[in-house]
């Protein structure tokens, strides 16, 4: 039926993204990483032109700077036989996180998971997260690794600012602010890790592969001291 | 050591900023595009003053991180109204896009033409008499510190140098670096006057299936005006009937998002993204306009007529 994706075994539904690029669907994240990694490759053996843009999302990578009538058409035909796989696990760089668990939404997001605050902080602590894709904001990653009972919704009504380094879930990902914003994610915890820094290369730590895990820290005089 | 030439902002208009071709590379971190709305009117003003005019090409060398900064960085002025002062040393010069009286201390002097500004100068361009942004273009372009590849100011994003603000102060690159063929040399080229109703093509996008067949088929007939609450992200329709969305289809999970996608939020009130534009979004994008059609519609003053042509394909 239109409007639905593919299922979780299913080749990619492929749809144009007007002239010049294609928008492929899959059935899951872990389907987005390994199709990512494998267009990734494609583009690394020249495959694929050095321009063209790969943006994964929730349930889709965009290719996008398709200028080439036949490059389109050769690739749509790819996309569409290609074969989901495991993504290769492991393969992206790891980046530790030192959190302070003390967000002002915990005690919620330990009442919905029906914990204690200092468990629900141990139950993110002990997660391996991945960044599954970018966007709302430079440098901000959608990171899942959260068992899905875990999903929590976002808050009823969203925050006017919240502070840059804030921890926070919504949904199934786990997210850190990179800059201050508006937001209605549920804050559990701050970094005073710099997640962007435009001025810095890479200027983003957390891009679309990289595996992250948060270390509990307690509160120290910059704001996020020493690891426990 | 040459003195360092800088245009030093004496009024910034309502809103003007740098650009160049935009941040290209990045989309995957969340990192908008950003760059010139009217690419046309940008080539052209960099093409008098001879600033090179490809925007690959054309690429100047960043020394600080080493990697390359597409094309030659303009001043974008939104409606116009700004004022300059030449410092340091002399500059070629040239105004293009929206047509705008253009002045040098007080003599009035050519719009779309390469005109020389000595230290100490003030140049002005005037209100817009038609369309909405003017592109001022400087030999050597503006020097502004490139971020992530480019010198471009991102709205959303804020990435970039801020809009101008008075008191501002503009460094100019080297005249003669960028490749170009010196001011002057670039042929006339005849500037489509904003158009009286805005027609954008569309083609084909990913959601189509989610609107509701009658409403799509009627999309050609259907006159909408530009929303004054369009800006740099997109350009908002309104004055039009929603495009009507077929029921059951829940929530779109965030997907990529291209320059010129037409997305529809749930109002149905048609939204044409600009450079921008962010990387993801969660409505459902029904087409997307060809990035011919853009410089068009960055032009379009609020209340223009505006239609979208369903449009299988184009023609090379």
């Amino acid at each position: 039926m239109s409007g639905r994706g593919p299922d979780s075994l299913a080749h990619p539904v492929v749809r144009p993204m007007g002239t010049r690029a294609l928008l492929a669907e899959v059935g899951s994240d872990e389907q987005v990483a390994a199709l990512l990694g494998d267009l990734r490759l494609r583009q690394h053996d020249g495959l694929l032109g050095a321009g063209v843009e790969l943006v994964p999302a929730a349930r889709t990578v965009l290719v996008d700077g398709l200028a080439d009538a036949a490059e389109r058409t050769g690739l749509a035909a790819w996309l569409s036989a290609w074969a989901p796989h495991s993504a290769t696990a492991g393969d992206g760089p790891l980046v530790e996180i030192p959190t302070v668990y003390d967000g002002e939404d915990l005690g919620e997001v330990a009442r919905l998971w029906g914990v204690s605050a200092e468990e629900a902080a141990r139950r993110h602590a002990d997660c391996s997260f991945r960044v599954a894709f970018c966007g709302f904001a430079p440098g901000f990653a959608y990171l899942t690794g959260l068992p899905d009972e875990f999903a929590v919704p976002r808050r009823a009504t969203p925050r006017t600012r919240v502070p840059a380094g804030s921890v926070a879930l919504a949904g199934p990902y786990t997210g850190v602010y990179p800059s201050p914003s508006p937001g209605g994610w549920q804050l559990i915890g701050r970094t005073a890790l710099r997640l962007w820094d435009a001025d810095r290369t890479p200027a983003a730590l957390l891009s679309p592969g990289t595996r992250v895990r948060f270390v509990p820290v307690t509160n120290g005089p910059d704001g996020a001291g020493e690891s426990k | 050591m040459p003195t360092t030439r800088l245009f030093e902002v004496v009024r910034p208009g309502p809103l003007t900023t740098v650009q160049d071709a935009g941040r290209r590379g990045v989309a995957a971190l969340g990192v908008p595009r950003a760059g010139v709305l009217d690419a046309p009117a940008w080539r052209w003003a960099n093409a008098l003053v001879g600033n090179a005019v490809d925007d690959t090409a054309g690429d100047v060398t960043d020394g600080a991180a080493g990697g390359r900064v597409p094309g030659a960085a303009t001043l974008e002025a939104t409606t116009g109204n700004l004022a300059l002062r030449a410092v340091g040393g002399a500059a070629w010069v040239a105004v293009t896009g929206a047509p705008a009286p253009v002045r040098v201390e007080g003599r009035p002097v050519g719009w779309g033409a390469p005109v020389r500004v000595r230290a100490g100068e003030l140049l002005e361009v005037g209100a817009v008499t038609a369309g909405v942004r003017c592109y001022v273009a400087v030999d050597g372009g503006f020097d502004v510190p490139p971020v992530l590849g480019s010198r471009s100011a991102d709205l959303l994003a804020g990435l970039g140098p801020a809009p101008l603000a008075a008191g501002m102060r503009l460094p100019l690159g080297a005249p003669g670096t960028l490749g170009g063929l010196g001011p002057g040399s670039a042929d006339q080229v005849p500037l489509a006057a904003p158009p009286a109703e805005l027609l954008l093509r569309l083609t084909p996008g990913p959601r189509r299936d989610w609107f509701a067949p009658d409403s799509l088929a009627a999309l050609g007939r259907t006159r909408y005006r530009v929303s004054p609450a369009s800006n740099r992200v997109g350009l908002r329709l309104a004055d039009g009937p929603p495009l009507r969305r077929r029921a059951g289809l829940g929530e779109l999970p965030s997907e990529g998002m291209v320059l010129g996608a037409v997305q529809v939020p749930p109002d149905g009130m048609p939204v044409v993204f600009l450079a921008d534009h962010p990387t993801t979004g969660g409505y459902p994008v029904v087409g997307v306009v060809p990035e011919a059609d853009l410089a068009a519609a960055a032009q379009a003053a609020p209340g223009t007529p505006v239609r979208l042509l369903p449009t299988a394909r184009l023609d090379a």
